[in-house]
């Protein structure tokens, strides 16, 4: 049996005085670990158990307060319902757009701090501020400076013939864009901050190294930088893009959905069936579906992944 | 791929906990417990209780009442209330707690699925027979007739007409109002007296009237397009006053029919020639209200509270401002009525006691108060004549309650329309402003959204 590690130790010199055969069972990890556990098991487990069998539900509170049992009928509804499928493509669309602007954007901001300059560390923390904005602000923001009228990214974009009079939020397909953009922008600096921090633990000596053996910019970045941070790279793409995949805040908060549903991701349509629709049910169905989902695509990556680092 | 062969198992526990996590939460809005509903009652007219008063057992009830107004004059209107009514009854005690306007609808939804209704809400009356269909709320007809009796007068017939048609269902009443709301139609008269203009009477003058005032950076009428309640709120007077109807003689969806098609070109047309700011079809309200208040607008329809803000927070405008009826159309005027009542929760321990508040609350003396303090409207039509509802700009307003309805007149307030509103009929509104769709063809998914919404 393994010690546990630090805490643990004062626990077995705190048991040591107990009887030899209780001594024998490890309490320690498992009571260090129990609020952990608890909070997981109360906010994540149990609601999600609860939503599964809510999925399996028809429960339309216009009709009824308690749900009747109906076995798959929800998830074979789903299957026909192409509101929930365009939602479904919306948020892939949405996620893969998010993290390729935050890995796209984040990753040279992240080489360009890791130099030391008198102002970096300043500018370290003015960008962080997007991530630590509220979303409320943050999406308040961006709908003044789209404004048609007196936005000043909307004068912008109208000076380069990129919209007309209207503010971008009112195209269906470039609003969708414009929140995609949103998202990744607010998502930037968690990604910035994160590949940072990988590139702070690449051995100075390498690019010595590298550069007394001739080695370009680019050589080096491929050959020594890339490899000690694309497990962080790939980490953080993963988190970021399981957050994008759900979320609500900035959709709803920018366009609610709208307009004429063009940019409602899953989010929004699990917000509308429930709250809306008052189907509590058919909600839980569409969030274990896409849960399924997600799960499916992160398995095939984790894979990807793991393939790649045998070889 | 990776750099460190540890990595995948971190990963995998990583990714499973976000997407547990994020899941959990986005998937089980209903929160918590499917045990708890099972304390709601599934029929929807329960008898309403004529046993005796709880209170004659002697000990202290608490009610449990939710205040939707974050406004603390509200808030202090309503405590001082209270407390008159304890030193009334000093068997109950009223517990108020506040759930603001904006989380209301998520408060009660989750709270009806899961547990935890309180005994006494506010409520938007256009959800009350949503939640009277679910058999989630008690009827108030024994209290009402026992009340009315008291007093000497039935309070029913000191309602505005419309009210009828959201608070009396399936032959009971579930509400009793506090206060209304009506939208009606604010004017620059410095700007229409420069174009010549007086105010606009139809909808036809309208037209005219905001083409005209349309120049030097003002638009001439200020109308939503967007998936906004105020654009039905507005739209509901057009298609109404062209003879529309929400339902036609079936109980179907009524709006495949020539005079909604019409009223629907009509409401969009302002947008499409640009007589109305240009992102009208992306806006909330309250960017709207903005651009009246920063004097961007000649004609502006909204409640009756912005002519205290526009007084305050834009003295120019104010001093120009003025205020006349909503336009009628070919079938005559039809105006919004908002508002809400207080409803008895059928979960509540606390019937009798819990009624008691209401009538109470409600009774004409006692809501005056709480009118005064919102800055809305009178619930009782004995209390139209009194101040400040007297003079401008509540004489404009009230003086087109008799015509204010639901969206769905002349029928009564249906469960649906609460998820129409937005997934209907204001969206079906946007897609005809931004081109997304023809009148016929956005008509044809509006009809089929409501039919299929109405069949279940």
């Amino acid at each position: 049996m393994s010690r546990p590690p630090g805490g643990g130790e004062t626990w077995d010199r705190v048991l040591g005085s107990l009887p030899r055969r209780r001594r024998r069972f490890p309490i320690a990890p498992y009571a260090l670990a129990a609020p952990a556990m608890a909070a997981v098991v109360t906010l994540a487990i149990i609601p999600l158990l609860y939503a599964v069998w809510l999925s399996f539900t028809d429960w339309n509170l216009l009709t009824s307060t308690t749900p009747t049992w109906t076995g798959p009928d929800a998830y074979l509804r789903l299957l026909s319902d192409n509101q929930f499928f365009a939602a479904m493509v919306r948020s892939a669309v949405w996620t893969v757009g998010t993290v390729t602007i935050e890995l796209a954007i984040g990753l040279p901001v992240a080489l360009l701090f890791n130099v030391s300059t008198p102002v970096s560390g300043a500018l370290r923390a003015v960008l962080l501020l997007p991530w630590v904005t509220p979303y409320v602000v943050v999406a308040y923001a961006w709908r003044y400076l789209l404004d048609g009228q007196i936005g000043p990214l909307h004068a912008a974009l109208q000076a380069i013939g990129v919209v007309g009079g209207r503010s971008v939020l009112s195209d269906p397909t470039l609003a969708f864009v414009a929140v995609t953009v949103i998202s990744g922008w607010a998502g930037l600096p968690f990604m910035m901050v994160s590949l940072l921090a990988a590139l702070r633990s690449v051995p100075a000596e390498l690019y010595e190294a590298a550069s007394v053996d001739g080695a370009g910019r680019l050589a080096r970045f491929l050959g020594i930088t890339w490899p000690y941070i694309r497990g962080t790279a790939f980490v953080m793409s993963l988190v970021l893009g399981a957050l994008a995949f759900y979320s609500f805040d900035i959709v709803w908060l920018t366009t609610k959905g709208g307009p004429v549903g063009a940019t409602q991701i899953l989010g929004p349509k699990l917000y509308d069936t429930f709250v809306r629709q008052l189907q509590p049910g058919y909600a839980a169905a569409m969030g274990v579906a896409a849960l399924l989902v997600l799960a499916g695509v992160g398995a095939v990556a984790l894979a990807w992944a793991r393939r790649g680092t045998r070889q | 791929m990776i750099g460190t062969d540890r990595l995948s198992p971190r990963l995998a526990a990583l990714f499973t906990v976000v997407a547990v996590a994020s899941a959990a939460c986005s998937s089980s809005p209903a929160a918590s417990s499917p045990a708890a509903s099972e304390a709601a009652p599934s029929a929807s007219a329960a008898a309403p209780s004529t046993a005796p008063s709880e209170a004659s057992l002697g000990a202290v009830q608490e009610v449990t009442f939710w205040q939707f107004s974050d406004r603390q004059v509200e808030i202090d209107a309503y405590q001082a209330l209270i407390d008159k009514f304890e030193a009334a009854h000093p068997d109950i005690k009223v517990k108020m707690e506040i759930v603001p306007w904006s989380d209301q609808q998520e408060k009660l939804t989750t709270a009806l699925a899961s547990g935890g209704l309180p005994d006494v809400s506010m409520l938007g009356n256009d959800v009350v027979a949503q939640y009277q269909h679910t058999g989630a709320l008690a009827p108030l007809d024994d209290y009402i007739a026992t009340e009315s009796t008291r007093l000497g007068q039935d309070l029913t017939k000191d309602l505005w007409p419309g009210d009828k048609l959201y608070y009396y269902l399936d032959g009971h009443w579930w509400g009793m109002p506090v206060a209304e709301d009506t939208l009606a139609m604010f004017y620059r008269k410095d700007l229409l007296a420069a174009a010549g203009l007086k105010p606009p009477k139809t909808w036809d003058d309208y037209k005219k009237a905001a083409q005209k005032l349309t120049k030097g950076g003002v638009f001439g009428a200020g109308l939503l397009q967007s998936i906004d309640y105020v654009t039905l709120q507005t739209f509901m007077s057009v298609y109404l006053s062209y003879g529309a109807r929400f339902l036609n003689d079936q109980g179907q969806c009524g709006f495949d029919s020539p005079e909604f098609k019409q009223a629907l070109d009509y409401y969009t047309s302002i947008f499409k020639a640009g007589w109305t700011p240009p992102d009208s079809a992306t806006y909330a309200f309250p960017d709207m209200e903005a651009q009246w208040k920063g004097g961007k607008l000649a004609m502006f329809i909204d409640s009756a509270y912005l002519w205290a803000d526009t007084q305050s927070a834009a003295p120019d405008v104010a001093k120009n401002m003025a205020v006349a009826p909503v336009p009628s159309g070919p079938k005559g005027q039809f105006a919004f009525l908002g508002g809400w009542p207080l409803v008895l929760w059928n979960t509540s321990k606390v019937k009798d006691a819990a009624a008691a508040w209401i009538l109470f609350a409600t009774s004409p003396e006692n809501v005056v108060e709480l009118d005064r303090a919102a800055g809305e409207l009178p619930g009782r039509v004995s209390n139209a004549a009194l101040a400040p509802w007297s003079s401008e700009p509540y004489t404009v307003f009230l003086g087109q309650m008799p015509n204010a309805y639901p969206y769905q007149y002349p029928d009564a307030e249906i469960p649906q329309m609460g998820g129409l509103e937005v997934a209907a009929v204001q969206t079906a509104v946007q897609a005809v402003a931004l081109g997304q769709a023809s009148i016929d063809d956005a008509t044809t998914t509006l009809c089929s959204t409501i039919n299929d919404a109405l069949s279940h």
